[in-house]
C-alpha cells in the first residue's frame, strides 16, 4: 500500500520542517504548505490524504479554511493543531468535522494516532468512491431509453404512468424494465432507486 | 434640577407662602372685627336696655304723681320732670297732655316748648294704648307715651321725648365705620343713628359685619343693629404681607445657596470617587497589558517548542532506524539549537516590551508620588476605617527613576498593607518619605499582623504568594523594577507590629551633590 499522504499547512517554517521530518521518519508522505491559499489552489490536483492544519494563521484562520473545504465538497480528514488551546476554537473545529485537535508542542504519538484515525476514514472514502464509480459505469451500460425508464421508476411511477409519459405502450415499458433488472442485477424498485441516488452523488 | 426650574419652583413657593400668609392674616383680621362688633354690640345692648328700663320707671313715677289727685300737682310735676331732664340728657322733654278733651290740652311741657305740635299724636297714642307704652318716631328719636292712669279711664297722656343719639351714646371706642341702628318692632320704621365721625365709603369690596339684638325691655323692644363695614384697606394686611414676603424671599435665597453648596460638595465627592475609579482602572489595564502580552508570548513560544519537540522525536527515530546515518541527526540537533535560540529571542522581546512601556528615566518627586497614591486610596481607606498618616520630608526627595513604575510599586505595597489590615479595627497606614545618605526612601507601614518570619525571605520570589488567588508576580515585579533603577526593596516585620516596606532609590545627581 502506498504511504498515506499528509498535507501540512502551517505558517511557521520551523514547525513545518520539524513536523514533516518527524512524519517522514514514521513513513508518511508529507507535503507542506506555508499558507492555506496555496493548499486550496493545489487541492484539485491532489490525491486524497490527511490534512494537518494550524488553526491560527495570518490572513485566514484554519476554521475558515475548513468551511472553504466543506464548500468544495472535500471530505478528507482534517487534524487541527493549535498553539492556543482555545476551547471555543476546539468546539468549532469539531463541529466542522475535524478528526482531532492537538495542542502544540505536539507529541509524535498523539499525531500518529490522529493520522491513523484519518487513514481509516480515507479507506472508507476510497471504498465509497470505488462503489460510486462502479455504479456509474453500470449505469452507463444502459441505453438512453432504459435510463429514462429507470429514473421514472426511482421516482415511484407505475408502468402505466411511464408509458403515458414516454408515449410508449406498457408492454414496451415492461420489456425495458426486464432489461434494467438484468443489467442492474436487481428487481427491487427500492434498490434501483438507491443506485440512482448513489450514482448521482457529487464527488 | 436645572437652574431655571429651580428658580421657578422657588418663586412659586414664595408666592404661595406669601399668599397663604396674607389670606390667613386677612381672615384673622375679619374675625377680630367680628369679635369686637359682637362685644360692642352686647355692651351697647345691655346699656341701652338699662336706659330704656329707666324710661319705664320715669313714666311710672310721673304717672303716679299725675294721677295722685284729681288735679295734678303741677309744681311737683315740674320739679320731677325738671330733675329727670337734667339728669337724663337723652330725655329731651316731658309732656303731659289731657285726653278727655276734644283738643288735647298741654298741661305740662318741660322744657318749655320742646315738643311742639305733638300733643295730638300723644293723645291718640295714649288713647289707643292698652297698657303698653307707645313708641312714636320723631325727628330726633322717639316719643314714649304712657296713659295715666293706666286704665281705660285715663285722663292724661304722658310722653317722654327720647333723643336716639344720646340714647346710644357710650364710652365705647367705636370704629369710624360702625353704624348703629335702632328699629321699632315694625321693622319698617327706622330710627337710625350713625355713631362715628366719618361717612360710609363705597369701596369695591366691603364686607358688612352685623350685630343685631332686640333690647331686653318689654315696653321698648327696640331692635339694636350694629353694622360694621370692613374696607379692603383695613382687612388686607399690607405691611405684614410685605414684611413676610421679604422675609420669605430672604429665607428662600439663603436656603437656595445652602442647597447649591450641598449639591456642589456632593458632586465634588462623586467626582473624586469616579476619578479614583478611573485611576484604578488605568492601573489595572496596565497590569492587563501584561496579561495580553503573556498570552501572545505563550503562543509565540509554542512554535519553536513544537519544532524542538518534533525534531527531537524525529532525531530519535532516525537513530533507531539507522545508528550510523548521523548526518541527518546532526541537522536535527542544529535545528533544535536554532529553535531554542529563537525562543530566547522571543523572551528578550518580552523584556524589551516591558521596558519600552515606560517613560524614560527622570527626576521624580517622591512626595508627589506619595500624595498621588494617597488620593487614589483615600475613599477605600475611609470605607475600611483605616486612618492615613503621611509624613513627607522637606525638601522633597527627588529620585532618578520612572514615575509611572514607581507609582506602580508603591501602589502594590500599599494595597498589600491595606489587605493585611482589612478585617481588623483601629488601623493605620503610614506613608513616609525622607532623604537618607544620598538616597530617597519611601516607607509604607501598616498595623496588620505582619508576615510569618519563615515566609519573609521568599516574598520577592516570582510566583510566590501568600494569597490563595495570588499570582505571586506583584512583589517580584516591584523588586525588578526597583533593581533596574539601582534601588532596593526591603520588606520586614516592624518591631511594633505590622509590615514595613522600604523602597530606596538613588537621588537625582545634583541633589546628591547637595547632600
Amino acid at each position: 500500500m502506498t504511504a498515506t499522504k499528509l498535507y501540512l499547512v502551517d505558517d511557521d517554517e520551523a514547525v513545518r520542517d520539524g513536523l514533516s521530518l518527524l512524519m517522514k521518519t514514521v513513513g508518511f508522505d508529507v507535503t507542506t504548505f506555508a499558507d492555506p491559499q496555496s493548499f486550496l489552489n493545489a487541492f484539485f490536483k491532489l490525491t486524497p490524504g490527511c490534512i494537518i492544519m494550524d488553526i491560527r494563521m495570518p490572513m485566514i484562520s484554519g476554521l475558515k479554511v475548513q468551511e472553504k473545504l466543506i464548500e468544495l465538497h472535500c471530505d478528507w480528514p482534517v487534524v487541527i493543531i493549535s498553539g492556543h488551546g482555545d476551547i471555543n476554537a476546539c468546539r468549532q473545529a469539531f463541529k466542522h468535522g475535524a478528526v482531532d485537535f492537538l495542542s502544540k508542542p505536539i507529541d509524535e504519538q498523539d499525531l500518529i494516532d490522529a493520522i491513523q484515525k484519518s487513514e481509516h476514514i480515507l479507506v472508507q472514502l476510497s471504498n465509497n468512491k470505488a462503489q460510486v464509480t462502479e455504479l456509474r459505469s453500470l449505469l452507463s451500460t444502459l441505453t438512453a431509453r432504459e435510463r429514462e425508464v429507470l429514473d421514472m421508476i426511482s421516482l415511484g411511477w407505475s408502468t402505466k404512468e411511464i408509458a403515458a409519459a414516454l408515449s410508449l405502450s406498457p408492454r414496451t415499458v415492461e420489456s425495458h424494465r426486464a432489461h434494467l433488472a438484468d443489467k442492474l442485477g436487481t428487481t427491487s424498485i427500492a434498490e434501483m432507486a438507491r443506485l440512482v441516488v448513489e450514482a448521482e452523488k457529487k464527488e | 434640577m436645572s437652574s431655571w426650574r429651580m428658580k421657578i419652583a422657588l418663586a412659586l413657593i414664595w408666592f404661595l407662602a406669601t399668599a397663604c400668609f396674607t389670606i390667613w392674616l386677612t381672615y384673622d383680621r375679619i374675625a377680630n372685627f367680628e369679635r369686637k362688633l359682637e362685644s360692642d354690640g352686647q355692651y351697647l345692648h345691655r346699656l341701652i336696655s338699662q336706659r330704656v328700663d329707666q324710661h319705664d320707671a320715669h313714666l311710672t313715677g310721673i304717672s303716679t304723681l299725675a294721677s295722685s289727685s284729681h288735679e295734678p300737682p303741677l309744681d311737683l310735676l315740674v320739679n320731677l320732670t325738671a330733675t329727670i331732664s337734667r339728669f337724663y340728657p337723652r330725655i329731651e322733654a316731658v309732656e303731659l297732655v289731657t285726653l278727655q278733651t276734644e283738643i288735647p290740652e298741654v298741661v305740662l311741657s318741660t322744657p318749655l316748648n320742646k315738643i311742639t305740635g305733638q300733643a295730638k299724636r300723644i293723645r291718640d297714642a295714649a288713647l289707643i294704648s292698652t297698657g303698653k307704652l307707645q313708641i312714636l318716631p320723631t325727628v330726633n328719636g322717639y316719643l314714649l307715651v304712657k296713659r295715666s292712669p293706666n286704665s281705660n279711664q285715663a285722663r292724661y297722656g304722658i310722653a317722654l321725648g327720647i333723643n336716639s343719639k344720646k340714647l346710644v351714646e357710650s364710652d365705647l371706642e367705636l370704629d369710624a365705620f360702625t353704624l348703629i341702628t335702632l328699629k321699632t318692632e315694625g321693622h319698617d320704621e327706622i330710627l337710625s343713628v350713625k355713631a362715628g365721625q366719618t361717612s360710609e365709603t363705597n369701596n369695591s369690596f366691603t364686607r358688612s359685619l352685623v350685630f343685631q339684638k332686640t333690647l331686653s325691655s318689654r315696653s321698648q323692644p327696640l331692635i339694636l343693629i350694629l353694622k360694621r363695614r370692613a374696607i379692603l384697606k383695613e382687612i388686607i394686611p399690607l405691611r405684614a404681607s410685605i414684611l413676610f414676603a421679604v422675609l420669605m424671599a430672604v429665607i428662600l435665597v439663603i436656603s437656595r445657596v445652602f442647597i447649591s453648596q450641598w449639591t456642589k460638595t456632593k458632586k465634588a465627592e462623586r467626582r473624586a470617587i469616579l476619578g479614583e475609579h478611573e485611576a484604578r482602572i488605568a492601573q489595572a489595564s496596565r497590569i492587563n497589558g501584561l496579561g495580553e502580552m503573556a498570552s501572545s508570548i505563550a503562543h509565540e513560544l509554542n512554535q519553536p517548542l513544537t519544532a524542538i519537540l518534533s525534531q527531537s522525536q524525529a532525531g530519535r527515530r532516525l537513530i533507531e532506524e539507522d545508528p550510523n546515518r548521523n548526518e541527518n541527526v546532526t541537522a536535527v540537533l542544529k535545528t533544535i539549537a536554532q529553535q531554542a535560540k529563537r525562543a530566547g529571542d522571543i523572551l528578550s522581546r518580552l523584556r524589551d516590551w516591558s521596558s519600552q512601556e515606560m517613560n524614560p528615566t527622570q527626576a521624580v518627586n517622591l512626595n508627589d508620588v506619595a500624595k498621588g497614591i494617597a488620593n487614589l486610596i483615600f475613599s477605600d481607606l475611609k470605607t475600611k476605617s483605616i486612618s492615613l498618616k503621611l509624613r513627607l520630608d522637606t525638601p522633597a526627595p527627588e529620585a532618578l527613576c520612572d514615575p509611572v513604575q514607581i507609582e506602580q510599586v508603591l501602589f502594590n505595597l500599599v494595597r498589600n498593607s491595606i489587605e493585611a489590615m482589612e478585617n481588623l479595627e483601629g488601623n493605620e497606614l503610614s506613608i513616609s518619605t525622607r532623604c537618607l545618605d544620598g538616597e530617597g526612601v519611601i516607607e509604607v507601614l501598616d498595623t496588620g499582623k505582619g508576615i510569618a518570619p519563615d515566609l519573609l525571605p521568599r516574598l520577592l520570589e516570582p510566583f510566590f504568594s501568600t494569597k490563595p488567588d495570588g499570582m505571586g508576580l506583584g512583589l517580584s515585579l516591584c523588586d525588578s523594577i526597583i533593581a533596574r533603577f539601582s534601588g532596593k526593596l526591603e520588606i520586614i516585620n516592624h518591631p511594633q507590629g505590622g509590615v514595613c516596606s522600604t523602597v530606596t532609590l538613588p537621588l537625582v545627581a545634583n541633589k546628591k551633590e547637595e547632600v
